[in-house]
């Protein structure tokens, strides 16, 4: 017999946690029908018979969110055959709010009583047999984290649903409410109501002017007006709003409940997290903090542990071992030198450059992991919001772009925790300026060619990148698209927590698995292709470089970038390759110099990059290449996000734009300033930029709207 | 000879393999970046938090 | 008063929330309703970390006016 379980609870409660516990590698991710909230499903490990289905993170089931409709949509029409409502002992009151209202609903429900450690560290004591007698329902003390109980409750959740008894949960209330609510039942009953819900619940709904049920029920006028008075006469009673008669009703009654079950240990209101809190979000200590660690990570990640890594898989696994086997193989099997060389300079050494990377990566993906899983991101974004609010951004906005500096893709996901419309878009568009982990290798390639691998050099990248978020997010915001104030800051913070080293490890691997995969399919490809392309002439003749087709088109596209410094076709050929993957830049190089491991180690390499390039025509090419259109996997994802191509194109658009001019400014006016080159052009330059900035002004200004807190 | 067929033929063959499965997820409009969001970022919310 | 102008360390009982719309209903979701009580944790410039019925809230300037105390 198929069990279809949903699994509901307030954000933060462990709900994510229990659910990839419950359901392991079997998970669905999709999206419900019709609206960007993501939907996740997965058969229980051990019984395929068994469904489960992970609920939005919601605080109540109003008319007024997405992820609340979908949720109340779900427990209405799916008909799920039980709900386990996870529940985080450390603030029952709160998310016992939620639980009344899932209650109501009638269906069987399991609650599960997350974080009981912590509530017995602190010294407090909640008593489940108690709960379970309050509210009716069945209650299991479970540690999502630690996986201990989860077997309980879901054995518990399918032996009720068996039973599938309804459960009848009526909040009790003043008099001169419940008298309301059964006036309003009366008159209900006269009519069929085609929503498969108990009256008790539609009869609330109505009391409280739930536009979503209204709607559906589509009752009559005269009836409405009726219910219309009903609601007036309570509300003029209790000199109050009809909504916040209900709210005040539940709270009461859940502080009733929690005196039964809940005792408190010392009275102690400060929690070790909060001493940690003082401290991470001071006004003066919590931005050098910030900095401080993420020098921390990259350190580690790029500077030290990370290239010795890379160093040998570069050096020895792929430059060595593989490469020099591998041509060794073929050469001794007698195959073509064509396709000798196919494999050898071109797949293996455009492949081989972007996968010595993944040890520096890899490490990245794992501190951010932590940084994330302890709770220190939710942090970040309240440390920012003061500083970008002054920009006109919120500090939410902060989190993708942070997200991003590893791979842009889940960044620019990460952007649905923005409320606000036009903050999401603007976040979206500005996310990717910040170099992902593909964009590292180009970083550390021109590092070394030009500036024999000094470590200032991707810090002032990461500074210059961020600089043109927060000018470009000031100059986006003038115009009429997106002028407004940014949503109003509101946040919970999870307590902290050490994470568990299972859970991080599965982050990282998810991420940098995509890094790898990529490398073996879309990069391998290309790497054959570009190979092939700069391998032979339109005659089909072989070739070394110039004559062949990939330098043909190439020339054809080179002249754009004259300007800016790099106007030659191999550069041209690599920042367009880099359009399928950022990786691709450098492994076109590799490609290309027909050298065997294309890192910025090889010397080879290095010289012939910096024989074709200046400092400042260097450090150009690495703007552009920052800030211009992201990879073809992110296009896809601002895509989804945005859900509109004509969206797309304008992001895209103006990420390449302005790439274009930041990497003229830099080659003209650092060509004037350092290479004594021509301060006329270095003027001009920098009248076309202003004269940019200008008309976006008088073209982008439109009266300010008062942005809609549509929370 | 023989071992440039058969070695041309296993490389062709993979990146044709390649091009068809990235034409597939292409169109079945699935996250090309390998990282489902089911461990996505931070606010554990790929699927907004409020 | 508004929450804005007070201390870190300081319990106050809310008396009323501003406002009518939506926002409202959310704050009253996570727990800010008449009668609780709310401490603040921590304040940096205008944003403040309070803690509401056991859990901690971030707060930015303009949620936090419309808390009254």
């Amino acid at each position: 017999m198929s069990i279809k379980i949903g699994l509901a609870g307030n954000p933060n409660s462990g709900k994510t946690t229990l659910f990839n516990a419950l359901t392991g590698a079997t998970q669905y991710v999709g999206n419900w029908p019709g609206v960007t909230v993501e939907k996740k499903s997965g058969k229980l490990k051990g019984n395929k018979e068994v469904e489960i289905i992970d609920l939005p993170g919601i605080y109540s089931l109003s008319p007024y969110t997405l992820e609340e409709v979908v949720t109340r949509r779900f427990l209405i029409d799916d008909h799920p055959d039980v709900v386990i409502n996870i529940i985080d002992a450390t603030n029952i009151e709160r998310n016992l709010y939620l639980t009344t209202q899932i209650l109501e609903f009638g269906i069987p429900t399991v609650i599960a009583l997350n974080m009981m450690d912590l509530i017995r560290k602190k010294g407090d004591h909640i008593s489940c047999k108690a709960l379970s007698k309050q509210l009716g329902c069945p209650v299991v003390e479970i540690s999502a984290l630690k996986e201990e109980g989860i077997k309980d409750a879901v054995n518990k959740a399918i032996e009720i649903a068996k039973q599938g008894r309804i459960k009848k949960f009526a909040l009790p209330m003043m008099e001169e409410v419940e008298e309301a609510i059964t006036q309003i039942k009366d008159l209900l009953s006269v009519h069929n109501t085609t929503l498969s819900l108990n009256n008790d619940w539609i009869a609330i709904k109505l009391f409280e002017r739930d536009e979503e049920i209204v709607k559906q029920l589509s009752l009559d006028q005269s009836t409405m007006t009726q219910i219309e008075e009903i609601i007036k006469a309570c509300e003029i009673e209790l000199d109050d709003d009809c909504e916040s008669i209900i709210t005040s009703e539940r709270y009461a009654y859940i502080g009733d409940v929690v005196s039964h079950v809940v005792k408190k240990g010392n009275q102690s209101k400060e929690t070790v997290s909060d001493r940690i809190d003082k401290i991470i979000t001071n006004r003066f200590l919590a931005l050098p903090i910030f900095v401080l660690i993420m020098w921390f990570v990259y350190y580690i990640s790029v500077s030290s542990l990370g290239t010795i890594v890379t160093d040998w898989t570069n050096d020895t696994l792929f430059g060595e071992i593989i490469q020099g086997n591998m041509q060794n193989f073929l050469e001794t099997a007698n195959v073509a030198p064509w396709l000798t060389a196919l494999i050898c300079d071109g797949i293996i050494g455009g492949v081989g450059a972007v996968l010595g990377f993944v040890p520096q990566i890899m490490l990245l993906f794992f501190f951010l992991a932590i940084l994330e899983d302890c709770g220190y991101m939710a942090r970040v974004a309240f440390i920012m919001d003061r500083i970008f609010r002054k920009f006109g951004l919120s500090g939410k906005s902060f989190i993708p772009m942070l997200i991003g500096s590893g791979c842009g893709v889940p960044g620019i996901m990460a952007s649905r925790t923005l409320e606000n419309d036009k903050d999401r878009k603007m976040t979206i568009m500005l996310t990717t300026f910040i170099p992902c982990g593909a964009k590292l290798p180009i970083i550390a390639l021109f590092a070394g060619a030009m500036f024999g691998g000094a470590s200032w050099v991707a810090p002032t990248v990461y500074f210059m990148c961020i600089t043109m978020v927060v000018i470009c997010g000031m100059i986006l915001k003038q115009t009429k698209l997106f002028a407004g104030e940014p949503a109003p800051f509101v946040m919970e913070l999870p307590t902290y927590h050490i994470p568990g080293l299972k859970g991080v490890l599965i982050h990282m691997w998810d991420r940098g698995k995509g890094f790898i995969i990529k490398a073996g399919t879309v990069i391998f490809v290309a790497c054959g292709l570009i190979w092939f392309l700069q391998s032979f002439s339109w005659s089909l003749e072989m070739v070394e470089g110039e004559g062949s087709i990939l330098a043909s088109i190439g020339n054809v596209v080179a002249p754009i970038f004259a300007p800016l410094g790099f106007g030659n076709w191999e550069a041209a050929v690599a920042t367009i390759t880099g359009l399928v993957a950022k990786e691709n830049v450098v492994a076109t190089y590799g490609v290309l110099y027909g050298i065997a491991d294309a890192t910025e180690e090889t010397s080879d390499l290095l010289s012939v990059i910096a024989a074709n390039f200046t400092a400042v025509s260097a450090f150009s090419f690495i703007a552009f290449n920052m800030l211009c259109a992201p990879c073809f996997a992110a296009v896809g994802a601002i895509r989804r996000e945005m859900g509109s191509w004509k969206w797309t194109f304008i992001a895209t658009g103006f990420q390449t734009f302005t790439a274009y001019l930041v990497a003229l400014l830099i080659n003209k006016v650092g060509t004037a300033l350092l290479l004594g080159g021509s301060i006329i052009e270095a003027i001009i330059a920098i009248a076309i930029v202003a004269i940019v900035i200008i008309s976006v002004f008088i073209w982008g200004r439109g009266k300010s709207q008062e942005t809609s807190f549509d929370v | 000879m023989m071992a440039t067929i058969i070695i041309a033929a296993i490389i062709f063959g993979l990146m044709g393999l390649v091009i068809y499965k990235k034409v597939k997820q292409y169109k079945s409009g699935e996250s090309s970046c390998g990282c489902g969001c089911s461990n996505c970022a931070s606010s554990k919310s790929c699927h907004p938090k409020k | 008063m508004s929450l804005i102008i007070c201390q870190e360390g300081e319990v106050y009982p809310i008396k009323k929330i501003t406002g009518n719309d939506e926002t409202k209903k959310f704050l009253n979701s996570l727990g800010f309703v008449v009668g609780e009580e709310v401490s603040i944790i921590s304040k940096n410039g205008d944003n403040m970390i309070v803690n509401i019925k056991d859990s901690r809230i971030a707060l930015g300037r303009s949620m936090a006016s419309r808390i009254m105390i």
